[in-house]
């Protein structure tokens, strides 16, 4: 009711400071698509899981560093970046010699690997917590509303944004170096040795490439928060196409949309719903959550509406598929009505061929209605009679149908009850140049093992 | 020493159980090929516990949350999270490692929006839900000890009861499922005993650490041993020593957290498995690679001085006019041989220092003997293993010329490189299908024998 206005009321007061979180967020969340997308379609995206935990040294390492090197006053970003990469390195090297030890599974050795360095970040940042001034919980989790006030010198540009803008540069010089080395060992492993594109070095690459996003990302969405920008948005690209450069556009363009929309929603809407529901006094949730939550929708949109994969589309073409089945059966069952020579009515052919072939009465009802509309089937004064290309239908899937039993038991020596059930489920999967091979084979039969006419192809 | 106080002592019993219960479940898990599922579990208990915690502000603002509404919001979250899991795993483009990983970032972006409400909330500060963050064994009280051990042992007796079941499932999960067992009931318990777990493990160690608690533990068991019982038992026996090591280390420093300590500890057992492990460990493996190597090297001297004595053998019968024989020593050597000792015969490229140890192992097992010249010799059981030896490498060489069409000069190469790997059920059946004559125990050389026995018998 009065949600809306509330909404309006708390978007009204977007400031300079919204502005500067959305743009580092974003950045961050199309820096993540590139690897993101790889890793996905390698089927290795809990690589990234195991390399968001290992991050957590390099990070509290690099900050040990350079809190040394400048006494304690600040940090340095590309002692943040060595950081980032020799973690990514050191936990990939460590993981592959696990897994070649072949004592224990892959997934195992990723889960000793990973926890054992997200432990020892953990210890060693308890145990310099006076050297260093870093919360835990706003490394893992990430928190935008205090990277922002942290600026570059005297101007007014977050280190944030800096460091989203180093590392999508990094991430899109890669991709753009070695796209068709990435593409090859994604694809086709096989014929990329063959050309001399070692898997392994690309293995490496690309763990190095996820750690430096990673570790770009810490201020922003956190070190393990970005793992939903490094499998959801990939993973929604993937769903609504087949075309890699289309997948890596797609889920860069959905990691932004969804930084934008999360931090609006964190800041408008959770807030008033909260409220409604009758939790008083929250003001903006963390955004850094919020936008993997979009993300996250976003998939859920399209696990339903994608046009190839989404389950609506699956429903449409399961529907149209069972209704060209009741179709075919109401055909193939005039045409042997008219064999026999014995018209049936309208409501009584719907019920024998709905009970016949299991199908629910409305389907065939429909099927029905489809035929007349397509003028194969004339239904005026109560029953239904096969108009000229009706006839051809019907003739061609009892032609599939009898063939198919006579194959069963010519060839296949099945007994005689087992005859029609098989042929009834195959008469709609037969194609034409089937039909013709099966004659062939069957030597022109005219009549099918239960002696009834097989009708010439038309 | 504050750690040996009745409490701490208490929350060390509380934790060594709940370690030996994640070794235990870990096992079955790791076994299932699911060690992941467990992350994703602990990943969704994060928005289940902060979804309680806000429920329970709702329902009674400002009580008291006892762990247990906690844990049930943990097991309720955890549920959904396994659900969305196998749906995920439907779809063909997600299946496999997306599948986890989706489930793994959406619930935490949930778990760490619902905990910035919390934070805001009146009494959010006071819920001691960062302990579930990182884990804090220490804050524990008797009461919530009680009820986490207490649920640990109950989880630890169904999976012994279960055992035999859950063994079978994760073994040969088709083979189960055609002998008629409720296979996707028996994955059912396992995924609920894991949620458990887990839900009970999250206050001690911390909802981003009890993977490593499950899956590290059997991971280095398997080092130690090949049989499942005993596996079993190593895997529960290193998370308790780990959960219960990694307490007593966070009791007496105030720095150091409990989770990281139990997870480093475990890991630092992986590592001491993965070096000492009795069966798959680094120095059994070189320990036994080495004594391979060396029966090898006895093995090809045995067969070197039968052969040579053998072409010596040859060559003199040819040479010698009809009814003069051979000297008995190298006649009986290829055909009587029982009974007889032969010189050794030094194979070409044996290093010295190797030729030492060789003649160590060579006595110990009874097949060299250091003659009153100072010679040595093969004992008669040395000529027995040599013929043994020499029969296994001509089956072998015989088969693949034969049914293997090799050329002739290959057969012996390659039947170098297979005779060491071949067990004696192997040379039967080599003997089966070549069906050939054993009058005198060994079969000719299907290949002329180069050794130059005069120059092979001079002392080395």
């Amino acid at each position: 009711m009065s949600i809306f206005p509330q909404m309006i009321e708390q978007l009204s007061t977007w400031c300079l400071i919204d502005t500067w979180m959305v743009v580092m967020a974003a950045l961050v969340a199309m820096a993540c698509a590139i690897p993101g997308c790889f890793l996905l379609l390698r089927r290795q995206s809990l690589l990234a899981d195991g390399v968001s935990h290992a991050a957590l040294p390099g990070i509290v390492g690099a900050f040990l560093v350079s809190a040394w090197l400048t006494h304690g006053s600040g940090w340095n970003f590309v002692l943040l970046l060595v950081g980032a990469a020799v973690t990514g390195v050191v936990a990939s090297v460590l993981i592959e010699f696990l897994q070649r030890l072949r004592t224990i599974h892959a997934d195992t050795a990723l889960g000793v690997v990973f926890t054992t360095l997200f432990a020892l970040g953990l210890l060693m940042l308890r145990l310099f917590a006076d050297k260093i001034h870093l919360d835990p919980s706003c490394i893992v989790f990430g928190n935008l509303e205090i990277a922002v006030v942290e600026t570059w010198g005297d101007s007014s540009l977050p280190i944030g944004v800096l460091a989203g803008l180093v590392t999508l540069g990094l991430n899109l010089a890669c991709l753009l170096l070695f796209y068709k080395e990435l593409m090859a060992a994604t694809f086709d492993p096989t014929f990329a040795e063959s050309q001399g594109i070692p898997a392994s070095r690309v293995q490496l690459l690309l763990a190095v490439l996820a750690s430096i996003t990673i570790v770009g990302a810490f201020q922003t969405v956190g070190s393990l928060l970005v793992l939903g920008m490094l499998v959801i948005p990939p993973a929604t690209a993937r769903l609504l196409t087949n075309s890699l450069p289309r997948m890596i556009a797609l889920s860069m363009a959905i990691g932004g949309l969804s930084a934008v929309l999360g931090h609006a929603l964190a800041i408008a809407a959770v807030g008033p719903l909260l409220d409604m529901a009758g939790i008083a006094g929250i003001e903006a949730v963390s955004t850094s959550g919020m936008m993997t939550l979009v993300a996250c929708l976003g998939l859920i949109v399209a696990m339903l509406f994608a046009p190839e994969n989404g389950a609506f589309s699956r429903m449409i073409q399961n529907f149209r598929m069972q209704l060209r089945i009741a179709e075919e059966d109401l055909l193939a069952v005039l045409y042997r009505l008219e064999e026999s020579d014995k018209p049936v009515r309208t409501d009584q052919l719907i019920t024998l061929v709905a009970s016949s072939s299991g199908q629910p009465h409305w389907r065939v009802w429909a099927a029905s209605r489809q035929l007349i509309r397509r003028g194969q089937v004339d239904g005026r004064d109560g029953v239904f009679h096969l108009t000229e290309s009706g006839r051809m239908g019907g003739q061609r899937i009892v032609r599939s149908h009898r063939l198919w039993e006579t194959f069963l038991a010519q060839r296949l020596g099945l007994r005689p009850e087992q005859w029609h059930e098989g042929a009834s489920r195959a008469e709609h999967f037969i194609t034409p140049a089937l039909r013709d091979e099966l004659a062939q084979e069957l030597e022109t039969p005219d009549q099918d093992p239960q002696g009834r006419t097989i009708p010439p192809e038309r | 020493m504050s750690w040996l106080s009745y409490n701490s002592l208490l929350v060390l019993a509380g934790t060594t159980l709940l370690g030996a219960a994640c070794g235990l479940i870990g096992f079955f898990l790791t076994l299932r090929r699911q060690a992941l599922l467990s992350d994703v579990i602990s990943h969704a208990a994060l928005p289940g516990v902060a979804l309680a915690f806000i429920v329970g502000e709702w329902l009674v603002p400002n009580g008291q949350r006892s762990v247990l509404w906690l844990a049930g919001g943990a097991l309720f979250a955890s549920a959904i999270a396994v659900m969305i899991c196998s749906t995920l795993q439907r779809l063909r483009p997600l299946r496999g490692d997306a599948a986890f990983g989706i489930p793994l970032g959406g619930f935490l972006a949930v778990g760490v929006v619902l905990f910035s409400v919390v934070q805001q909330m009146p009494s959010g500060n006071a819920a001691g839900l960062e302990s579930y963050l990182f884990g804090r064994a220490a804050a524990l009280s008797t009461n919530d000890v009680f009820l986490l051990g207490g649920l640990a042992a109950g989880v630890l007796v169904v999976c012994l009861v279960c055992q035999k079941e859950l063994l079978l499932v994760a073994f040969d999960p088709e083979h189960a499922l055609a002998q008629g067992w409720p296979v996707a009931r028996l994955d059912a318990l396992l995924t609920a005993m894991v949620a458990c777990i887990c839900v009970l493990a999250l206050p001690m160690v911390g909802f981003l650490l009890v993977v490593a608690l499950m899956v590290t533990p059997p991971a280095a068991a398997r080092f130690w041993t090949h049989r499942t019982g005993l596996m079993m038992a190593v895997s529960s026996l290193l998370g308790m020593l780990a959960a219960g090591a990694g307490t007593i280390v966070s009791g007496m420093s105030e720095q150091v957290p409990t989770g990281p300590a139990i997870v480093l500890f475990a890991t630092l057992l992986f590592i001491v498995s993965a070096i000492c492990g009795a069966s798959h460990g680094w120095i059994h493996r070189w320990w036994s690679d080495r004594r391979q190597r060396s029966e090898r090297a006895l093995d090809d001297l045995l067969r070197n001085t039968y052969e040579a004595h053998e072409a010596a053998q040859d060559r003199q019968a040819a040479l010698l006019p009809a009814g003069h024989d051979v000297a008995p020593e190298i006649k009986n050597a290829g055909v009587e041989g029982a009974g007889i000792e032969l010189p050794v015969v030094y194979p070409p490229h044996l290093r010295e220092t190797g030729l030492q140890a060789l003649k160590r192992m060579g006595t110990s097992r009874g097949f060299l003997r250091l003659d009153s010249r100072g010679k040595w010799r093969l004992t008669t059981l040395g000529v027995q293993r040599a013929k043994a030896v020499v029969l296994r490498h001509r089956l072998i060489e015989l088969y693949l010329i034969e049914h293997a069409e090799f050329p002739p000069d290959q057969g012996d190469r390659t039947a170098d490189l297979l005779e060491h790997a071949l067990g004696p059920h192997t040379v039967d059946e080599l003997k089966e299908i070549l069906r050939v004559d054993f009058g005198r125990g060994v079969v000719r050389s299907p290949h002329p024998l180069e050794t130059n026995a005069a120059e092979a018998m001079a002392p080395k």
